[in-house]
């Protein structure tokens, strides 16, 4: 049983993300403590898989929601979610800790990514892991807003219209740009499996 | 709902693809995907023109799965954020300590390694001199 977050008749834990950031905002750090709750996995899987290694992940993490923390005062809801913001916040730390380092590290495959699956044969398991660490070098040399898309799509698991709030885009064009992502990684995918890519047909841009 | 297929019916093939892989991402978020139900809307879609996308998702869907932070880093930081005062940089030597531990090792090896031949490059006069006055001997 989860104890009621409650301070002063504020029931924190029901409240909405804006009516958490207005009370953030007026100097209550119990508010930001529960925003914190909601959106630190988030914002580390997100940081997690931009990077590629979890001490970095850790890293810019913290920096993103002590940066939160000093601008919240600046923060107006003017459409933009606060999840959005935070992971604005993000895409800009992550974008100047690859522009400082001057690097594209491959995501490893490691424990904890691994532990999604259930092969019980070896050559199973060596086979998956051979086609997920391709898989992953390939997103990593994708544009860094094709990574963005993927990532809130499939690890955060957000909508078109939430992942279009965050990137600034309309739903159409997230739909646009998830299509367009795909088919550089098949074609991608193609040549690094060996094979001939796939000769491109004029109908449907395939 | 029909106002909304047929938009989907009008517009133009590539349009349509981007919406039906939209619906199908969508459908691999969630309980199952049944691929003929998925593209029966679209009538200017084929199954067979859309299977190498469509499996590039089903790939990105397995692997790209949710990593979970520590729960020490995540209360470190609750703390951090609410109680303390933003950490410093990291220096060097404490980058080094949160290095996975084979990492660790090959450096200290590394490390070991240099210094031995430095000391041993400094120390070759006194070497030399001692074997030139063994064999004197």
């Amino acid at each position: 049983m989860t104890r009621p977050n409650t301070n002063g008749g504020r029931a924190y834990a029901e409240a909405g993300d804006a009516q958490l950031v207005e009370w953030a905002q007026a100097d209550d750090p119990t508010a930001f403590g529960e925003l914190y709750t909601r959106y630190v996995q988030k914002i580390y899987n997100y940081v997690y898989y931009r990077t590629g290694n979890h001490h970095d992940a850790e890293d810019l993490t913290s920096r993103v929601f002590f940066r939160a923390l000093g601008h919240i005062g600046h923060y107006n809801d003017r459409g933009v979610p606060f999840s959005a913001w935070l992971y604005r916040i993000a895409h800009n730390l992550v974008a100047n800790w690859h522009r400082d380092r001057g690097r594209q590290k491959i995501v490893p495959l490691d424990e904890t990514i691994m532990s999604g699956h259930g092969f019980s044969a070896p050559e199973a398991l060596a086979e998956s892991l051979e086609e997920e660490e391709m898989l992953l070098r390939s997103i990593r040399e994708l544009p860094p807003d094709r990574q963005q898309l993927l990532i809130l799509k499939f690890v955060e698991r957000l909508s078109n219209a939430e992942i279009g709030a965050i990137m600034n885009r309309t739903e159409g064009a997230i739909k646009s740009l998830y299509h367009r992502t795909l088919l550089s990684l098949r074609d991608v995918l193609e040549n690094q499996d060996g094979s001939e890519p796939r000769p491109r047909r004029r109908r449907f841009g395939l | 709902m029909s106002f909304d297929l047929f938009n989907r019916r009008t517009h133009r093939p590539h349009r349509q693809l981007a919406e039906f892989l939209a619906d199908h991402a969508d459908a691999l978020l969630g309980e199952s995907v049944d691929l003929d139900r998925l593209i029966a809307p679209y009538d200017r879609i084929a199954i067979d023109q859309v299977e190498g996308l469509v499996a590039v998702a089903e790939r990105l869907s397995r692997s790209l799965v949710d990593v979970k932070p520590s729960d020490l880093f995540v209360e470190h930081l609750r703390q951090q954020l609410l109680y303390g005062q933003e950490p410093e940089r990291r220096t060097w030597w404490q980058r080094l300590r949160r290095l996975p531990p084979r990492t660790q090792l090959a450096a200290g090896i590394g490390g070991a390694t240099l210094t031995a031949g430095v000391v041993l490059i400094a120390s070759r006069p006194f070497v030399m001199d001692a074997l030139t006055s063994w064999r004197e001997r």
